[in-house]
């Protein structure tokens, strides 16, 4: 069996394991609370302005964590969003350069460019907030604080991020520089730098091959750990902002508790 | 040590929040409250009242918040007590969402909390919540022996799957 075969069977059974783990750590909880509160309200009396200002507020600006400090919220926002946009302009390079490719996007063309601009800048965001909750792992080592951290959640993300960048910077390297390839930005630089090494025909093979199946084993990862907060607490702290919700799921329990017995006081 | 839970004896409370503040004060919960009172208004103008409600955690036999939580941080004690583990919790609110009486609190750290029956307290002592309160409406102490002091003034367990470790009388 070749190395990219045992490559491609890995993938998809990596995905696997995400989906089996969605399933049991996010679907069946969903199942358990829908089966525990049994109450549901109307679409119409859904409150379509509060769920727009919950999901700016938890999702896109994550306002809960700024109110904990700005050094909390900066390498929470550099992560989800560096990660976020970094997981869509890879599916996006998938899709334009290997399953549907097209001119534009062909090696060195503008809409190449634009997709390696996006897929380094996000990358190089997700670094910046992953170095910062290293940094905070290793200063809070020993300390009541440690607990909280998420190490090998970091460690796992960063060590994908890494192998990432070291398998662009080989593969920069290992072609002569064109104009343009100067949007590849940290990618393009570890090229520029590691270019003394050139060429690394073998050693960017497993780079790559190690970085797609850490890649893939990260999203394995996610169903399994406090990862699965990523899709967890989105869902939660939304609906939440469904005060008609609340009411209708706690109310008439308390008041059937509350309510008095015939010839009670 | 047995199961453990609460005796609330609804017509005894006044509403008058001091079980709220000694739970705050004891747990320094912050801006969260692990106590809450709920009213309700009863009977017609002019014959009326209100009826308050001390609500903590249950700490339920078959707790929804604990098999809600996606990432196992909530636990169960030998003596009943529910736990969440603020290193574990994510902030989901997904417990708060299985939770039939919508107990557990979002803190200010981005964490899940609720009632701990004062599990810093020694087991012998009362918990500060029932220490403080004027009325004596609430009891904690072991289900079988909750249950008899229930029985004898008309009380009842609360009912409903996922076992509520606590006896009302109304």
């Amino acid at each position: 069996m070749t190395r990219m075969a045992v490559f491609w069977i890995l993938i998809p059974l990596f995905i696997g394991v995400l989906f089996i783990g969605l399933y049991r750590n996010l679907l069946a909880k969903l199942a358990v609370i829908f089966g525990a509160s049994g109450r549901f309200i109307p679409w119409r009396d859904v409150d379509a302005a509060a769920l727009g200002q919950a999901y700016a507020d938890e999702v896109v600006f994550q306002r809960r964590i700024r109110l904990r400090g700005r050094v909390p919220w900066t390498r929470h926002i550099l992560i989800s969003w560096g990660f976020s946009v970094l997981f869509v302009f890879d599916l996006l390079t998938a899709l334009l350069t290997k399953y549907l490719p097209s001119e534009p996007f062909l090696d060195g063309n503008v809409g190449w460019l634009f997709l390696k601009f996006g897929l380094n800048l996000s990358g190089m965001v997700l670094l910046a907030g992953l170095l910062i909750a290293l940094a905070r792992s290793v200063t809070t080592a020993g300390t009541e604080h440690a607990r909280f951290n998420d190490t090998p959640g970091t460690a796992f993300l960063l060590l994908v991020v890494v192998t990432g960048f070291v398998a662009q910077g080989m593969r920069f390297a290992n072609v002569p520089p064109q104009p343009g390839y100067g949007w590849a930005l940290l990618g393009y630089w570890m090229g520029e730098a590691m270019r003394a090494g050139a060429p690394y025909a073998g050693s960017h093979a497993f780079v790559w091959v190690t970085h797609a199946l850490l890649a893939s084993a990260f999203l394995a990862y996610l169903g399994w750990s406090r990862m699965i907060h990523v899709f967890a607490a989105p869902l939660g702290r939304i609906f939440y902002s469904q005060t008609a919700l609340r009411e209708a799921k706690v109310r008439p329990v308390m008041e059937g508790l509350l309510k008095p017995r015939a010839g009670s006081r | 040590m047995g199961a453990r839970g609460w005796l609330f004896d609804i017509g005894k409370c006044t509403g008058c929040h001091a079980c709220e503040v000694a739970c705050a004060t004891w747990n320094a919960t912050g801006a969260v409250s692990w106590r809450q009172i709920v009213k309700i208004e009863t009977g017609v103008y002019p014959n009326v009242g209100t009826r308050n409600l001390s609500m903590p955690c249950l700490h339920c036999d078959h707790a929804p918040c604990l098999q809600a939580c996606p990432v196992a941080a909530i636990t169960k004690r030998d003596d009943g007590v529910v736990l969440v583990d603020q290193a574990t919790c994510v902030g989901c609110m997904f417990c708060f969402w299985a939770c039939p009486f919508g107990v557990p609190q979002f803190g200010a750290e981005g964490k899940m909390s609720k009632c701990t029956f004062c599990a810093d307290r020694p087991a012998e002592l009362p918990r500060a919540c029932e220490e403080v309160c004027p009325t004596k409406a609430i009891l904690s102490g072991e289900m079988h022996e909750l249950e008899a002091l229930a029985a004898r003034s008309g009380g009842e367990r609360v009912g409903g799957p996922a076992g509520p470790a606590m006896f009302v009388i109304r």
